[in-house]
């Protein structure tokens, strides 16, 4: 347990989060009386809780460790060409979705298609939605941070933290992802507001950072090409389908409160984003400096400055952040995955109507097993990251095309439209990552497959990461073909009468 | 001051600002919150028992 940087109140600290976060689950437990309670908090959310909620859920290890690690390797262009054009998107999705959503009061992202385009729709995109879930990224993280931090090792770190965060999700449903994400959000801000300060002050600035790394590090959209930025801002799109972002907003007490939380959460993005950045580009120039161990890996060096800035007691603090970001990932989604099997797919198949109680269980099973599943992906798979990025291209291309259909289309929508436009798009994300790994060479440099091939006489390059430009027309065509055939689905009378 | 270190001391602001004002607005909400659950958990409780009851009678 010896740390270079770690003192024994640190580790008091971190334990006493842990404990914390199961004490909120238990108390929590009583208070959770049916189904809709567990799930969806009885619509009953207000805007400060849906923040913490919203901002702890979407910023995981990936944005922590992947964005500090491309500013440590290419500088602003991490926070200008990579994160703030998806919050374009985000900001689309605060004024155009959650009112609609709201509005409608459904449950689920799937029982979206479900209502519109029958039982068939609603189960594929309930399988579509739980395969997004899996907590994979979010348990891999943990388990890396511990065994990078703590020196502990990496399944045994995931199956310790994650394990808190399965318990108390199974414990209070959404109110206890809900009020231990509150914590975790404080956690998460306050103590990077203070890390990156303390850093900035002890290397001496961004005046130090200039003298130390290359000028390109300042370039706002660096070397990126266009298409790469605009591939980036793509990846953005997935939050318009995000089953965890919809939850959020059918939990809601009203679509006001939702679309205030999302314009909050924008301006917390913003900050948290552009701090993550400059601990990445300040430990680089530790580096340089020779504050810093030369051999430090780009991904583990943001906390690895963080660690050295902060006193003792607050690098505990800081780590018990880094954990929450973690934690409130892997918590929301686990919740999410579990109504996916209980709500999505066990009850639109089972012969009667399944009673609240029968649901609860059956979301806990769910919730169980999607978190096993996502650890038994975490340490099956070495590119996990890849992985994430297929999981969004799948939801994405396979269920927004339809799910926009019904928010926003009035004429004619048919099931057939759904079905095909599922198909096609997700047939279509198979063949394209195929295709790229099999014509497409790796690249150390970005970390990513590029297919390079020349056609009349010039040269062209396709990035793994352009997938949505491909895979989405595909969708919106399988979707105009389907189109035209039957008629809008016609709920059972049955249905209607149990609405 | 460099200008980036200027907006970095702008964000570290707003980021903490933020998100102690949120924190105090929710610890604001929380007592609603648990009350109207502690309502809902005996409405669950008593609606329980009244099935039961029918279901007897």
């Amino acid at each position: 347990m010896d740390h270079p940087y770690l003192s024994r109140l640190d580790y008091a600290v971190l334990g006493a989060y842990l404990l914390g976060m199961l004490g909120v689950g238990y108390y929590i437990k009583r208070k959770v009386p049916n189904f809709e309670e567990f799930l969806i908090a009885g619509r009953s959310m207000t805007t400060p809780i849906l923040v913490c909620t919203l901002a702890s859920t979407y910023y995981g290890l990936d944005v922590l460790f992947g964005t500090s690690e491309m500013a440590f390797n290419n500088g602003v262009v991490a926070f200008f060409g990579y994160s703030q054009l998806s919050l374009a998107v985000y900001f689309f999705a605060a004024f155009a979705l959650s009112h609609r959503l709201r509005a409608a009061n459904f449950t689920s992202l799937p029982e979206i298609l479900e209502r519109n385009y029958g039982r068939t729709a609603g189960v594929f995109g309930g399988f579509a939605s739980l395969f997004y879930s899996l907590p994979a990224l979010a348990l891999f993280g943990l388990g890396r941070m511990c065994e990078v931090v703590f020196d502990f090792d990496s399944r045994m770190g995931a199956l310790i933290v994650g394990g808190v965060a399965l318990v108390y999700t199974l414990w209070g449903g959404l109110w206890a992802v809900a009020i231990t994400d509150t914590v975790q959000f404080v956690l998460m801000c306050v103590t990077l507001a203070i890390a990156i300060p303390l850093l900035m002050v002890d290397l001496g600035g961004f005046d130090t950072v200039a003298a130390a790394l290359p000028a390109g590090h300042f370039a706002i959209f660096g070397d990126m090409p266009i298409w790469l930025v605009l591939a980036y801002t793509a990846t953005g799109l997935s939050i318009l389908v995000d089953p965890g972002f919809y939850q959020r907003v059918f939990a809601a007490k009203s679509a006001r409160q939702a679309r205030d939380a999302m314009l909050l959460s924008l301006l917390i993005w913003f900050a948290y984003d552009w701090l993550v950045v400059a601990g990445g580009m300040l430990a680089a120039a530790g580096i340089e400096a020779g504050i810093l161990p030369a051999n430090l890996h780009s991904n583990d060096a943001l906390l690895a400055a963080v660690m050295y800035a902060l006193p003792a007691g607050l690098a505990g603090l800081f780590l018990a952040g880094v954990l929450a970001t973690a934690m409130s990932t892997i918590d929301s989604y686990s919740l999410v995955a579990g109504a996916n099997l209980s709500y999505d797919l066990y009850r639109p198949l089972a012969r009667r109507r399944p009673s609240d109680r029968e649901l609860v269980r059956i979301t806990k099973l769910g919730i169980v097993l999607s978190w096993t599943l996502g650890y038994g992906l975490a340490y099956m798979f070495d590119k996990l990251l890849a992985l994430w990025v297929f999981q969004a291209t799948a939801l994405t291309s396979t269920v927004l095309v339809p799910i926009f259909a019904c928010l926003f289309w009035k004429g004619k929508k048919t099931p057939a439209a759904c079905l095909l436009s599922f198909s096609s798009g997700m047939l279509s994300v198979l063949a394209f990552y195929l295709l790229i790994e099999h014509f497409g060479e790796p690249s150390a440099t970005y970390g990513t497959y590029i297919w390079t091939f020349s056609l009349a006489g010039s040269e062209y390059q396709i990035w793994q990461e352009y997938s949505l430009f491909f895979t989405l027309p595909i969708s919106a065509l399988g979707f105009l073909i389907g189109n035209c055939f039957g008629s809008n689905y016609a709920p059972p009378a049955e249905a209607e009468a149990r609405r | 001051m460099n200008g980036w270190d200027l907006f970095t001391w702008l964000n570290c602001a707003a980021l903490a600002g933020a998100a102690i004002v949120i924190f105090a607005l929710f610890l604001k909400d929380a007592k609603g919150i648990l009350t109207a659950r502690r309502i809902g958990t005996r409405d669950a409780q008593a609606a329980e028992r009244a099935a039961a009851e029918t279901d007897r009678s």
